[in-house]
């Protein structure tokens, strides 16, 4: 009896640690790879581990001309500025949508899912031909309207959701004490959706930072943000210049998940099916 | 503290209507309770009141002030939530002295008050705690405290005690009455729970598809409802069609074998309905009562154990 119970528990252990292993492979392997890529200096068909390991890539991208350095500077740029403007625009449009029976609510909510509903290429080739007429392909200024197309659909569906998971009630109670429209949503409203808003932000600005589709067609080739210079680098057969930048990408990416994490309720998610 | 009056106020949500032509007055430092079925329009009537609902028609009178269609925020009057609507981004003492606040009040002043207002509520010390480390008795009775502390001309309670459990809401209901009575402040207390209304009230005002029923002294509208619905909201279980009857004695209506009187105004071949309370009723088997009692005659079919009292299902 006692050695059967201990042979079912060996059984599953070794089954676990199987599992385990293997789904952190299938996670983590292709992160490895690259971070081994990024400081091998000399790697050459068949050997498993590069011949020759140093950081001169890591130095060369992180020194002070490199186009690594000047392409992150656009990039964080780019992001911050649309992290901004998606706020400005998602905040009052989540809010309206939110609390107001507006007419057509479900087919605006809708429409801003429309970008992400096609298959990107043409959406991205018919928007180049209209920025064409208005002078914004190849501007920084183009770039950002395409990120923001991109991420208002993330931006404003989690604030309408979190707006809406906030009871009326409390906004009443103030304004039953005496505090005007304005004053209620800065000191009620606003306060209690800032995780929300926050944890939309971080992810527009991950949208926005590693963006490739919609930057290579407006963009290219006088924007180069980071993606589309790991692309042009791993183009060139430059596999370690195309793998310090995918470990740079990934460490923003890395620390507002964890952010993220803590911020985002259950509620905010539960609320999005509007 | 001041006097409400509402006149003909009607409001409808599409073609329902919510509220029809209610008119009503509470006077001042009274407790009004308004009871009324889910959907009977209680909410609304005291959400119009506060100015989050607007009527189409009809005025709404502080002592002599029309407020019909003065802004929510500025209107004096001071509401408490089914949910608490304590704000869990302050702590309680933000919450109270919010509106303090709004009235430009000075610190000090401010810092008295919520004070003052947490002692009433048998709070004190709590200034610090934020509402979701409070239990929900708790939390009511911080917000009556935020409700309370700006010194409103009417209190609005909209069902504050729906969310408690039985024995705190038990307890909290004979305080919310006592203080009331301490602050003499005029107050619309809004429940569906017919003994909360019937054990607080100066005045119960029976609600239904936005209508006033009935708006009497609790004793007066529990032993003298107007019409069925107003007897059975109020707990009378036992509500029967019957018929009137003439003979050479004069009008009666028959139950069991019962000869009972009929109101003025009836005549042979109407209907009436026959109400009796459970606990009006003596269950005999077969001997006398006595005379102070009508004999009704039936057959039990059913009975079920309720623990203090027992339920008897009886076919005549």
């Amino acid at each position: 009896m006692q050695n059967i119970t201990t042979l079912k528990w060996w059984r599953g252990m070794v089954l676990r640690t199987i599992g385990i292993v293997l789904i952190g492979l299938i996670i983590c392997g292709p992160l490895a790879g690259t971070l081994l890529w990024s400081f091998a200096e000399k790697w050459y068909w068949p050997n498993v581990f590069p011949q020759e390991i140093g950081v001169k890539y890591w130095q060369n991208a992180l020194s002070g001309q490199s186009q690594v350095m000047e392409s992150l500077g656009i990039s964080i740029t780019i992001a911050v500025i649309v992290v901004l403007a998606a706020t400005l625009i998602s905040v009052p449009a989540g809010y309206a949508l939110a609390r107001y029976n507006l007419p057509w609510k479900r087919i605006l909510l809708v429409l801003f899912l429309m970008p992400q509903a096609f298959p990107q290429l043409p959406v991205f080739i018919n928007m180049t031909s209209i920025f064409y007429r208005y002078n914004l392909v190849g501007t920084v200024k183009g770039v950002i309207a395409v990120h923001l197309v991109i991420s208002l659909v993330y931006s404003i569906w989690i604030a309408t959701s979190t707006f809406k998971s906030i009871p009326v009630s409390l906004e009443e109670a103030a304004i039953n004490l005496g505090a005007n429209r304005l004053r209620v949503f800065f000191r009620i409203t606003l306060p209690l959706a800032a995780p929300g808003i926050i944890a939309s932000s971080i992810f527009v600005f991950i949208t926005s930072l590693d963006e490739f589709t919609g930057t290579f067609f407006i963009g290219a080739p006088f924007i180069q943000t980071l993606p589309i210079l790991m692309y042009t680098a791993s183009m060139g057969y430059n596999m370690q210049y195309a793998s310090v930048i995918a470990v740079l990408l990934t460490i923003p990416a890395l620390v507002f998940m964890f952010i993220l994490e803590r911020f985002l309720k259950v509620e905010y998610i539960s609320g999005l099916g509007v | 503290m001041a006097t409400l009056t509402i006149k003909n106020l009607n409001k409808s949500y599409g073609s329902l209507k919510v509220l029809n032509d209610v008119n009503l007055t509470v006077e001042e430092g009274k407790l009004v309770t308004i009871l009324g079925p889910s959907g009977s329009g209680k909410s609304t009537l005291v959400r119009a009141v506060a100015g989050f609902v607007h009527p189409e028609s009809g005025e709404i009178y502080l002592d002599n002030r029309n407020i019909t269609n003065q802004r929510p925020d500025l209107r004096n009057t001071a509401m408490v939530f089914q949910n608490y609507a304590l704000w869990p981004h302050m702590t309680i003492y933000q919450n109270i002295a919010y509106g303090l606040k709004l009235q430009k009040k000075s610190r000090d002043e401010i810092e008295q008050k919520v004070k003052w207002v947490l002692e009433l509520v048998d709070l004190p010390g709590l200034e610090e705690r934020y509402p979701t480390q409070l239990s929900g008795g708790q939390q009511q009775r911080v917000a009556l405290a935020r409700a309370l502390v700006v010194d409103p001309e009417i209190l609005l309670l909209d069902e504050p005690l729906s969310n408690l459990d039985a024995k705190i809401r038990y307890r909290l209901r004979f305080e919310i009455k006592k203080l009331q009575k301490r602050l003499n402040i005029t107050t619309i207390y809004i429940t569906h729970d017919q003994e909360e209304a019937l054990s607080i009230a100066d005045v119960v005002i029976l609600l239904n598809e936005g209508q006033i029923l009935q708006m009497d002294k609790p004793e007066k509208i529990y032993s003298q409802p107007n019409n069925s619905f107003v007897a059975e909201f109020l707990g009378a279980s036992n509500v029967i069609a019957g018929k009137v009857f003439e003979d050479d004695k004069g009008l009666y209506t028959l139950l069991g074998g019962a000869r009972l009187p009929v109101p003025e105004g009836k005549k042979a071949q109407d209907e009436v309905t026959i109400i009796f309370r459970a606990d009006e009723v003596i269950p005999a088997r077969t001997e006398s009562v006595g005379n102070q009692y009508f004999t009704i005659n039936g057959r039990n079919n059913e009975q079920m154990y309720l623990g203090a009292k027992r339920r008897y299902e009886v076919e005549t």
